[in-house]
């Protein structure tokens, strides 16, 4: 009997556990429907057995094993009724028609976000995201979902750079928000907050669609003191490195101070500087940086890194300070004092070359610079939904001087230089609506003032200032008081696939330049020794930008059309130009995508250069001790051709990438300048008509690839440059030709995860031609080798060499520096220590040459020696 | 002659461009979207990032991509046509720069994904998924779910769908099931898909302006490329022109690395 249960089990297992289940699904039309659900439950249940999805060609097929009599099958297709029936429980051909029926779909909606989103702002609650080990508020953003902080500081939202970085609203530190986010404990803060989409302009907030977001910090506390401190000493001799950075926040006010000094030869004056392009452009376009008339005899610096032969003890005092006032106004200050005393020492060979005999002077030179100065910045802004305004007061002060010895020939020479500059300017910005348009104004003004004065111990150029008579001292004055405005407006319009912008304005510029050369014989030199020039420039200009974008091309099209005048005057010597000229300046640029690994991009231009007052004025100037110069010639004028086209391919999958570009400009320049060296070596400068063509052709290549097995990166480049121009060397006219090419290499390999080693060389090849006379190959190398090591997370140890070397005619010199660093951080504390041991050979000389169409110069640098310098960095 | 020699060159890039993909385009259905809360770290059970995925649905194809990334790529494009002179260097960055387009009738996935600043796609085949399907029911959003288990890329999912949805798709590679996928979670918890919006969608969409300006490449040329962006990010970032400083470039490596290695559990865990 169980014998015969047991076939009755087995038996129907095999036979009846397969069912199989086909058949075609079509609507009642006689079309197939694919994709429609074919169920089996359960009988009179929700149970499913099995289910299977019907095929394009509407077929479906269900195997299942069953022991039920009787189950249900249901077809279900959007779109269409559901169809359920009770078949018998065998393998048979099923075909159902589907009735069309339209699905009412159940809008449906939760939201569980646990970031608060709120319009276009999202909120990031700090605690939720802070962790131990973190100090400042940068620290936590990296955490922060969408949020990146990459390792130069520049914050990213969904990978795009943020527009602002405010503090409570406040914009206290434009671009240089790194000093707060680095700084400002993240204890501080409550919220992280993203304003997506934000127009930093509330008045171009509905018109100008900002893609950017920028970043918003609540504090905890109304009141909030906080900062961060760097201190480091080290020897031979006594070096000092300090940074204290404190700040302060409040709802009204916010501060951030920070003192900052040292005597390791780091230039901390460079952050002053201003970074953003938009500066950048407005310093060149408005005149406004500091120039030099009158200098001492400088040495000339080495071309690698100033942290080697810097001689300096440098003070550097910035605070800035923000005020939010009633009505959307803000007003903020930005003052800085500086404070600088560097030295150098050295000496130079110096050889003018002409074509009768040739003129040796050596110098040993022992230089002092005092750099004293102060820039503030008052701004007002209003920031509205109407309109906005921006206004700028800024006055730089620079109360700077110079003194240098100079044994030349083993007799000693003495100058003492006043090179102080002063300035006060304007700029205001504004826009606002003008019926649909949005107009934009721009204005500055700016007065400068340069009073700068060199003296000369013993008095210089006797043959032309003193009779051929040996004297005492001489001495240069120079002012030079400069008025500039500049006024524009401008819109944007936009049609279909072009936008247009058009900018009209003018400028005017007036200087006064008076200067005069005092001996201590004679005060009364002739007219031949004193400037009293005044000098009037003005442009009106209208500037059409036009783009033009389509699937793979970009197309840019400027076409300013200026209008220029220039009067200039020199009363007592009886002197006088004028020009009136109107310029077409055209550029046009394209850029074409050909596919995701080739991109094509060229450009052609033409400009106008004018000059400027120090290329024009009739008396002399004796700008350093040796050398006295009058420019008596019409305005210089450069007209200038220039062409470029640039072939880039990247294959990322191959990880190779190379790119080809080349470059051409020819400029015809009205004016040829001849330099006349005297026996004593003193030079003078004069400018003779002549149209004369400069020609330069420049071809530079780039090509890398990552080796993926040997963990390496290889870059090869090769820049070749070939210049061809006229001058006037002592009374003939010359055709000079400069060619140089430089092929450099550089290996990258991770040798493991903690050791990388970098190598890069480069080779330069200079040649010259004068006359069709070749002059030898000069030949310049210089090698890089580092090893990073990474030991632990919070260590890091490094070894840094550089070798140069120089082939120079005959010559040849050799120069090697090491550098170790080692850097240990304690985590939980988070303080960082650092030592620094830098020159570890004590290369304390630096020989470099230079050489120019009529001399030969050789420039012996004393360097920083050894040093040691442990560093510390804490938190306040 | 300069000129002509360019026109030369032009031409002869011109003539290698050939545009011959036969692509997906419809009026959409649906929109869905998904929650998907994720762990990172395999250890660390305290950072647990989210982010919005969003499943697009047509008749013959569904569109899967993360919302961010939709937001920002909208953004580019509505950029392209408009007034903005500033250039964009910088290009969009979420999470997830994957997108996935399953093709209904050819049972085809093709998956899109950016690494360092190229989008790379290729196809390959529907996975395969056994589902088991269990008796419990929850209901979601107001829709009658029923659960379903199953073992994917390494980790076993539990799935909740509704078979009122009659869409064999989810979030990610999941589908197959017979209704749509609501809820989709590993039983470690690491990797938990929630449904938050239903919604009917009509608007067009044609599969090629996602597609179109993808560098294609195979599934194993796309393993190697991730394979060196995890060995060294910044290869990937050199473009050509452009020379970066050495330090700069470290340090950028040793974080990303360092994130790379924290970022120690993916939701495939095996091919």
């Amino acid at each position: 009997m169980k014998k015969i249960l047991w076939i009755i089990i087995l038996f129907s297992n095999c036979v009846f556990s397969q069912i199989v289940i086909k058949g075609k699904i079509e609507d009642k039309n006689g079309n197939t429907i694919s994709k429609a659900n074919v169920l089996i439950y359960k009988k009179a249940t929700e149970n499913i057995i099995t289910y299977n999805i019907s095929d394009n060609n509407g077929n479906y097929s269900i195997s299942f094993p069953s022991s039920y009599e009787e189950v249900d099958i249901q077809v279900r297709c959007m779109g269409y009724e559901t169809i359920t029936e009770t078949i018998e429980n065998k393998s048979i051909n099923k075909n159902f028609t589907l009735i069309e029926k339209v699905f009412e779909l159940k809008d449906v909606v939760v939201k569980s976000s646990p970031i608060r989103q709120k319009g276009d702002t999202i909120k990031y609650f700090v605690n939720s995201f802070s962790k131990e080990q973190d100090r400042s508020i940068g620290d936590v953003l990296k955490r922060m979902p969408g949020i990146e902080v990459l390792s130069d500081g520049k914050i990213l939202y969904q990978g795009r750079p943020i527009n602002k970085y405010y503090i409570e609203g406040l914009d206290l530190l434009e671009g240089k928000y790194n000093l707060a986010n680095e700084n400002l404990p993240f204890k501080e803060v409550t919220q992280v907050q993203i304003l997506e989409n934000h127009q930093p302009i509330k008045a171009l907030d509905s018109l100008k669609f900002s893609d950017q977001a920028a970043l918003n910090i609540k504090l905890k506390n109304a009141y909030t003191f906080t900062g961060q401190a760097r201190l480091g000493s080290g020897f031979s001799p006594l070096l000092w490195d300090a940074n204290i950075t404190p700040m302060l926040f409040t709802k009204k006010k916010q501060m951030l101070t920070t003192y900052q000094a040292n005597n390791t030869g780091d230039n901390v004056a460079s952050q002053l500087k201003k970074h953003t392009i938009e500066d950048l452009l407005n310093q060149f376009e408005n005149n406004s940086e500091k120039t030099d008339w009158l200098g001492i005899q400088q040495l000339a610096t080495p071309n690698f890194s100033e942290k080697r032969w810097l001689d300096n003890n440098i003070h550097l005092l910035s605070g800035n300070y923000l005020h939010k006032l009633k009505n959307d106004y803000e007003l903020r200050v930005n003052l800085s004092y500086l404070n600088d005393y560097q030295q150098q020492n050295g000496f130079t060979n110096t050889e003018f070359i002409t074509p009768t005999n040739t003129i040796t002077i050596l110098e040993e030179k022992q230089n002092h610079f005092f750099f004293n100065s102060l820039q503030t910045n008052l701004t007002l802004q209003k920031n509205a939904s109407k309109n906005y305004f921006k206004n700028s007061l800024e006055f730089q002060g620079f109360w700077d001087s110079q003194r240098g010895t100079i044994l030349l020939n083993n007799q000693q020479l003495k100058q003492q230089l006043s090179n102080e500059f002063f300035r006060i300017s304007n700029q205001l910005k504004t826009i606002f609506p003008l019926g649909k348009q949005m107009i934009t104004l721009n204005s500055y003004i700016g007065l400068n003032k340069t009073p700068q004065t060199l003296n000369v111990n013993p008095g210089q150029f006797e043959n032309l200032i003193n009779n051929n008579l040996p004297y005492d001292e001489v001495t240069q004055q120079v002012d030079l008081k400069t008025f500039y405005t500049n006024n524009s407006f401008g819109f944007t319009k936009l049609i279909k696939r072009f936008s247009v912008e058009t900018k009209i304005g003018f400028q005017i510029e007036n200087q006064q330049l008076n200067s005069e050369i005092l001996t201590s014989e004679n005060f009364n030199l002739v007219n031949e020794f004193s400037n009293n020039l005044d000098w009037f420039r003005s442009k009106f200009y209208l500037n059409i930008t036009t783009q033009y974008k389509k699937d793979k091309w970009r197309f840019e099209l400027t076409t300013p059309i200026n209008h220029h005048n220039f009067q200039i005057k020199d009363t007592p010597l009886q002197s006088s130009e004028n020009l009136n000229q109107v310029t077409f300046e055209p550029r046009l640029s394209a850029i074409y995508d050909v596919n995701s690994f080739w991109k094509i991009n060229s450009s052609i231009n033409f400009t106008n250069q004018f000059g400027t007052i120090n290329q024009i004025h009739y008396a002399y100037i004796l700008q350093n001790y040796r050398n006295l110069q009058r420019i008596n010639a019409p305005i210089p004028q450069i007209t200038n051709q220039n062409f470029s086209i640039g072939i880039a391919y990247r294959n990322p999958i191959k990880t190779l990438f190379w790119n080809v570009m080349y470059m051409n400009s020819k400029s015809v320049n009205n004016l040829l300048y001849q330099t006349q060296v005297s026996t004593n070596g003193a030079s003078e400068l004069k400018a003779i008509e002549q149209d004369n063509n400069r020609n330069n052709h420049n071809i530079s290549t780039r090509a890398s690839k990552y080796y993926s097995k040997i963990k390496s990166n290889i870059t090869l480049n090769a820049t070749f440059n070939l210049q061809s121009f006229q001058q006037l060397l002592n009374n003939n006219l010359t055709d000079i030709k400069n060619q140089s090419l430089v092929v450099g290499n550089k290996i990258d390999t991770d040798i493991t995860d903690k050791m990388n080693v970098e190598y890069q060389a480069n080779w330069t090849f200079s040649k010259n031609k004068t006359q069709n006379q070749d002059n030898p190959t000069v030949t310049q190398q210089s090698h890089i080798l580092n090893l990073n090591i990474y030991p632990a997370k919070n260590q890091y140890f490094a070894v840094k060499s550089e070798y140069i070397n120089n082939n120079l005619f005959t010559e040849r010199t050799e120069n090697l520096f090491t550098d170790l660093i080692y850097r240990y951080t304690i985590s939980k504390k988070k303080i960082d220590l650092e030592f620094q041991l830098s020159n570890l050979f004590n290369t304390t000389n630096y020989r470099t040459i230079n050489i120019s169409d009529f001399s030969y110069v050789e420039t012996n640098f004393n360097l920083r020696p050894r040093q040691v310098l442990f560093k510390i960095r804490f938190t306040l | 002659m300069k000129l002509k020699l360019i026109f030369i060159i032009m031409f002869t890039f011109l003539l290698n461009i050939t545009h011959s993909q036969n692509n997906l385009k419809d009026t959409l259905k649906y929109e869905i979207i998904y929650n998907l809360s994720y762990q990172e770290n395999k250890e660390d059970t305290i950072n647990i990032k989210s982010e919005e995925m969003i499943l697009k649905i047509s008749k013959n194809f569904s569109y899967y991509i993360s919302s961010n990334n939709l937001k920002l790529r909208n953004m580019l494009n509505g950029l392209q046509n408009s007034d903005e002179t500033t250039i964009i260097k910088s290009r969009p960055k979420s999470k997830f720069l994957f997108t996935i387009i399953k093709d209904y009738n050819n049972d085809k996935i093709i998956f899109s994904d950016r690494i360092g600043l190229d989008i790379y796609s290729f196809e390959k085949q529907m996975n395969k998924i056994d589902w088991v399907l269990q008796n419990e029911e929850i209901e979601i959003l107001g829709y009658k779910c029923k659960k379903a288990t199953a073992s994917f890329a390494g980790r076993d999912y539990i799935a909740w769908y509704s078979t009122e949805i009659s869409i064999s798709d989810g979030p990610y590679k999941f589908q197959g099931l017979p209704g749509l996928i609501f809820s989709i979670y590993d039983t470690n918890n690491h990797y938990k898909f929630n449904i938050l919006s239903l919604k009917k969608d009509n608007t067009y969409f044609d599969t090629k302006d996602e597609i179109f300006n993808h560098i294609k490449i195979s599934e194993k040329e796309y393993k190697e490329l991730k394979r060196k962006y995890r060995e060294k990010p910044s290869s990937m970032l050199n473009s050509g022109g452009m020379t970066f400083p050495k330090e700069l470039l470290d340090k950028g490596d040793q974080r990303a690395k360092e994130k790379l290695k924290y970022e120690n559990n993916p939701l495939e865990l095996e091919d």
